[in-house]
């Protein structure tokens, strides 16, 4: 069984510093990783990067982000990635991290996906260029999780992590009229064609914590006004041969989905 | 222009304004006063927020409903999910 820890908007600046790492302390009690879902500075400074750095790094349990939109507001999401990756905290964008832990392997796709809306309501790469750059920029999204997917899917235990929602169901709270810049139904589709046992996401503050994308696969919106903890912890039951240790632990929809895999 | 439009842009202010950058708050006149909900992410946030409104709402009472999600940040998880 791999237990997973995850939060999302986080938001942390001076005012902060030293808040969250007071609950991470016995992390590895609770958890074998911890995962980050974007939004962990509040205006994308290099200051605040180094405020994430010092609260996430040296933790008993890998530590693996996305950035989220608040990251890119100073255009400084590079060298906020370098500080954290300086610091020892994995920063996906289109990639994947595949860790060999002693519960087991498991493989985590990160981006931090886009807007762009959900089926039958979503934006179109049609009339103005700001409209067709809004609605490419969502589906090259979707591409980059998808190719990290790929790389992802040689593990036992398959996650996809986004700061943006990859289905509508985990928004539910947040008004419908700004959904399209809460996430992106192409984020769900290549995460069911991928086959992932869990997919979190951040970014909806108001929304709801559980949802599933079409073909079932659990979906997180874990932002921590969501999660209201230090971090959320979603226990995998799977063992490398199909069986879990705890038989009621064991999954039951990620394996249809896992199906569709090639 | 309203008090409307007004506090729209008020809106789009605190979203926007480098030192303040709070997406998720909300105004509304009712009456005389202003309420001010939503959630931000620190008590300092909150007074910044606040404060901003107060100026630029002279003569309306401003109405604190905001939510601050600083709370449960230092806070272990109670339980977790088994994810099935």
């Amino acid at each position: 069984m791999i237990r997973v820890a995850a939060v999302g908007d986080i938001h942390l600046g001076p005012d902060l510093a030293g808040q969250h790492r007071a609950g991470l302390m016995d992390l590895d009690q609770h958890a074998d990783l911890l995962l980050l879902a974007g939004d962990l500075t509040r205006h994308g400074t290099v200051e605040e990067g180094f405020i994430v750095a010092q609260e996430y790094r040296d933790l008993p349990v890998p530590v693996v982000a996305v950035l989220g939109n608040h990251d890119y507001q100073n255009d400084r999401q590079c060298e906020i990635t370098q500080v954290l990756e300086d610091a020892g905290i994995r920063v996906l964008e289109g990639e994947a991290e595949v860790l060999h832990l002693p519960q087991g392997c498991v493989g985590v796709a990160g981006a931090k996906g886009f807007g762009l809306g959900f089926a039958g309501r979503c934006a179109s790469e049609f009339g103005e260029p700001e409209m067709k750059a809004f609605t490419r920029h969502g589906r090259q999204s979707s591409e980059q999780l998808a190719g990290a997917l790929q790389v992802a899917a040689e593990a036992e235990v398959v996650l996809a992590l986004t700061h943006y929602a990859p289905v509508d169901q985990t928004l539910v709270g947040e008004p419908p009229e700004i959904w399209p810049f809460l996430g992106n139904y192409l984020l769900g589709q290549v995460i069911d064609e991928a086959g992932v046992h869990l997919a979190l996401h951040g970014h909806a503050h108001a929304g709801t914590e559980k949802g599933a994308t079409e073909a079932g696969v659990p979906v997180r919106n874990v932002a921590q006004p969501v999660i209201h903890t230090a971090y959320a912890v979603y226990e995998i039951g799977d063992s490398p041969h199909g069986e879990s240790a705890d038989g009621a632990r064991i999954r039951q929809s990620p394996t249809l989905a896992r199906t569709a895999r090639p | 222009m309203d008090t409307s439009y007004q506090l729209r842009e008020l809106e789009r202010r605190l979203a926007e304004d480098r030192s303040i950058h709070e997406l998720g708050v909300h105004l509304q006149q009712r009456g005389g006063r202003v309420f001010v909900s939503g959630t931000v992410a620190s008590e300092e946030s909150r007074s910044l927020v606040l404060a901003v409104v107060r100026e630029a709402c002279p003569g309306h009472e401003v109405v604190d409903d905001l939510a601050c999600d600083q709370g449960g940040l230092g806070q272990p998880p109670e339980s977790s999910e088994a994810i099935r």
